[in-house]
């Protein structure tokens, strides 16, 4: 009797081992494609270089006006973190970049946003748009 | 030459001599000392301590909530939640101990192994104890996300994470048992990209024997190595406990400053701070069955 129940236990206990043979290295952030932490998105690493690659030099514009987010721009400089933290609170990155993508429009040379970088410059935003 | 070839044989004769003397001596009383540990942990780290062949012991163990505000209107955190756990362990050897256990913190599932290599013996045997540990966690949580949203656990092995150490003690006279155990934890998922899965810790623990049936237990656990890249969030973790034998009871009332139990995600997790006096009450009993 007390055999079995010895082997019963080490039946159960090898079963228990067997179960937790698989040793793997994940991470939430690199499964995840809709991870979104204050620790993983910063304006200076992450949202500053998209615009200055996408937004904020007026040689992108190709329909002949120079005009788009730079220094001194008539419409809209993005140049300063106040200046796209306010059209960011007024709800404008949100609805012409990621809602209706129609920015950067068709006749910019600079790259569109890719859907990872959406997913970054939305990410930053539902945390509310930190200077960090 | 002849000389040296005397010399050589003369030596030669002699150490047999001494060996046998050596071995005289130390055959005289390598005897077993008593048992250098009240329980098979000191408060949440296994100590060297065996149940011993055929023992069956069942434990229960709670941790309250926390001291650091409010302690009259929780009743000092007694009102919890408390964090529990249970726990079978059985003594397969005297030297062999197997046992399983559900925690209740991240609905874990677990499962143990550990084997006593050498046992401390006074009179020229080993001077210290020295056994192997290792351990296997489930998390059995479902999916944590809103619906739709993703699913951590869609592969299984996310669930699993590790524990294994190498548990090092020696008893010191009558009364003072102090271990060592150099650790290793492996987490199969972390939350970011650079938090490491691997984690290299050290635990300390020590007991006091105050009278033969009660004592002090402590234990502290620290991971060496970065680990995670918000090492702010996390602390080491350290308890002390009041012991209480009687017959084939173990009763223990601690201090701790981690509500989780199971050291393998105690020892890397643990988030509050002892220096902040973030501290809670807990109890862990153990009832021994001799099948």
């Amino acid at each position: 009797m007390r055999i079995i129940y010895s082997r019963a236990v080490l039946g159960t206990f090898s079963l228990a081992l067997a179960l937790a043979s698989g040793c793997t290295a994940n991470s939430v952030e690199e499964l995840d494609p809709t991870f979104c932490d204050a620790n993983t998105v910063s304006y200076q690493a992450d949202i500053a270089p998209i615009l200055e690659r996408s937004c904020n030099n007026g040689s992108l514009n190709t329909n002949g006006n120079g005009i788009c987010h730079q220094s001194g721009s008539p419409i809209a400089d993005y140049t300063t973190f106040d200046n796209f933290k306010g059209a960011v609170d007024a709800g404008i990155i949100n609805n012409r970049v990621i809602v209706s993508g129609d920015m950067p429009p068709s006749y910019s040379s600079g790259p569109r946003l890719d859907a990872a970088e959406i997913q970054q410059l939305k990410c930053w935003i539902d945390l509310g748009a930190p200077d960090n | 030459m002849k000389k040296i070839f005397a010399t050589l044989l003369l030596l030669l004769a002699f150490v047999p001599v001494t060996f046998a003397q050596d071995e005289e001596k130390e055959e005289s009383n390598p005897e077993p000392i008593p048992e250098l540990f009240y329980g098979t942990r000191t408060v949440n780290f296994h100590t060297v301590r065996q149940l011993g062949r055929n023992v069956l012991a069942y434990r229960i163990s709670h941790r309250f909530g926390s001291l650091r505000e409010d302690q009259l209107y929780t009743f000092l955190g007694l009102d919890g939640p408390a964090s529990i756990s249970f726990m079978f362990d059985y003594g397969i050897t005297d030297n062999l101990m197997i046992g399983v256990a559900r925690d209740q913190f991240q609905k874990v599932y677990n499962g143990y192994i550990k084997y006593n290599l050498l046992n401390q013996e006074s009179g020229g045997g080993s001077p210290v104890t020295l056994a192997v540990y290792g351990k296997g966690n489930i998390i059995s949580l479902r999916n944590p996300a809103p619906p739709g949203g993703f699913n951590r656990f869609e592969d299984f092995a996310n669930r699993m994470s590790y524990i294994a150490q190498v548990l090092v003690a020696r008893r010191f006279g009558e009364r003072f048992a102090l271990q060592l155990a150099p650790t290793y934890v492996h987490h199969n998922l972390v939350e970011f990209a650079e938090d490491a899965n691997d984690m290299f810790a050290l635990t300390g623990s020590a007991q006091f024997m105050l009278t033969k049936r009660m004592g002090l237990s402590g234990e502290f656990g620290a991971v060496v190595n970065e680990y995670s890249i918000t090492p702010e969030n996390f602390h080491p973790t350290g308890s002390i406990g009041l012991d209480i034998v009687t017959g084939g009871h173990v009763f223990q009332i601690m201090v701790t400053n981690s509500p989780i139990i199971n050291e393998a995600f105690s020892i890397p997790y643990t988030q509050a701070d002892i220096m902040n006096g973030d501290v809670r009450l807990g109890f862990n009993i153990s009832r021994k069955f001799w099948l």
